[in-house]
């Protein structure tokens, strides 16, 4: 016997229900690309596999009071795919078709991607600047929370036993980018990975700057010094050399299979300026 | 649990453990073994199968999921004696050497034509981008995808 269990759930009621009755490890399932693997490896100790895949409504990408709404089974191909991400979120529109390739992404889901939590997830970075906020439905009712506190380490995402997350919402920011260092373009997990969002003023200073890095800490991080560097100014060479110097002191980037720490330092600093550059002359 | 599928368009049923990947049932439940187990963590493509209409890596696709789910494979796209286009496009270009990875990419770019019939150079690169190839290189690979797209050898948009 291998002590695993399968329950595929028909709506988010049983789902709940089922997470809250059942007494050991349940590990819940959608497009299978970090569970599966874990399976194999060992690293998934025996549990009832819940299948939320069949749950549709908590599939779709549209645009809600402002903020553009996510559901937490909408594949990182759908998000690859839509035009409306490109025209209003290209920070995340880049990432999806960044990650992985096509093939895993009609299968890997959003909310798949940051509750797993690898301090490398490509969705991190981008839904970071893009003020994403995560919302759990579970025994006790709805809540929400910015996906910076949704984050809570290596592989640990604030999601208790008994919640499913249902869908985010992100600020649509059309000064947005996304770049990725990977060992190759397609099938890599980053090296090292930035997001940048901002807002300008019509004389070309930055107004507003959220800044964030993948790979370089023990999850996606926020950069607060690097954007502080750029509020009220112009970009200029300058400029960006002051917001790489300014990066020691917000990321923690470790040697590594596929880079050491020095590199990711001293990449991190192209890549930033790379990102600015992409999302400060996008047209709006 | 028991598990049904729409393998290759005929009704097939089996006995599965939940923990079974896609790639274990096809393989060792129902013995088709077109799909290849190479990295068994969906980094190769080697595996590649269809799933309704998407290509997917069968290695991390759990099996239970798949009830009822139409599922193509390697062994379903010759009829009778008539090779798939693409096959035949991946003999006309060399496009094989040890064919351990053929069947991924024949099924990946079975979807991506399906998709979109006239995909360009570019396209098809990043549709098989996550399937890889020790032997050829890609360069026999692609130009076959495109060959076959074009209509040549396939008695298509002659």
């Amino acid at each position: 016997m291998s002590g695993f269990a399968f329950q595929s759930a028909g709506s988010l009621e049983e789902a709940l229900a089922v997470l809250a009755r059942t007494e050991g490890e349940t590990r819940i399932v959608a497009g299978g690309t970090n569970v599966v693997p874990a399976i194999r490896d060992g690293r998934q100790p025996p549990a009832l596999l819940l299948d939320i895949s069949r749950l549709d409504g908590l599939r779709g990408l549209r645009e809600e009071k402002g903020k553009l709404w996510i559901g937490a089974l909408t594949t990182l191909a759908e998000l690859a795919a839509s035009p409306l991400l490109a025209e209003r979120a290209p920070a995340l529109y880049q990432a999806a078709n960044s990650f992985a390739d096509p093939n895993t992404r009609g299968r890997a889901t959003v909310a798949g991607n940051i509750t797993n939590a690898s301090p490398g997830a490509d969705m991190a970075p981008p839904l970071l600047v893009l003020e994403a906020e995560v919302f759990l439905t579970g025994p006790a009712g709805h809540r929400s929370l910015p996906l910076r506190e949704y984050l809570t380490g290596p592989f640990r995402a604030a999601l208790t036993r008994d919640e499913i997350v249902t869908h985010l919402t992100i600020s649509p920011q059309v000064h947005s980018a996304f770049i990725k260092i990977g060992l190759r373009r397609a099938m890599a997990i980053s090296v090292a990975t930035v997001a940048v969002a901002l807002e300008k003023a019509t004389d070309g200073a930055v107004t507003a700057c959220r800044i964030a890095f993948g790979a370089l800490g023990p999850t996606a991080l926020r950069a607060p010094q690097a954007e502080s560097v750029f509020l009220g100014r112009q970009p200029d060479s300058a400029l960006f050399a002051a917001a790489a110097a300014a990066i020691a002191g917000d990321i923690q980037p470790r040697d590594g299979l596929r880079g050491t720490r020095e590199y990711r330092l001293s990449a991190a600093g192209a890549i930033l300026e790379r990102a600015f550059s992409l999302a400060y002359y996008k047209e709006a | 649990m028991i598990l049904r599928l729409l393998l290759n368009g005929k009704p097939v049923t089996t006995t599965i453990r939940p923990e079974q990947t896609l790639l274990s049932v096809l393989r060792e439940n129902l013995g088709y073994t077109g799909a290849k187990e190479g990295c068994g963590v969906g980094e190769c493509g080697a595996c590649t199968v269809i799933l309704g209409q998407r290509a997917v890596k069968s290695c991390t696709v759990l099996a239970a999921q798949c009830e009822g789910a139409s599922v193509r494979t390697v062994e379903g796209l010759a009829q009778d004696d008539r090779l798939h286009p693409l096959q035949q496009a991946f003999i006309d270009h060399n496009a094989v050497q040890c064919g351990f990875c053929t069947g991924g990419f024949l099924l990946t770019a079975v979807a991506l034509l399906e998709r979109d019939p006239h995909p360009s150079r570019r396209e098809i690169q990043e549709a098989i981008s996550g399937n890889l190839c020790r032997c050829t290189g890609y360069v026999q690979i692609i130009d076959a995808i495109a060959a076959c797209a074009a209509g040549e050898g396939s008695g298509e948009g002659q």
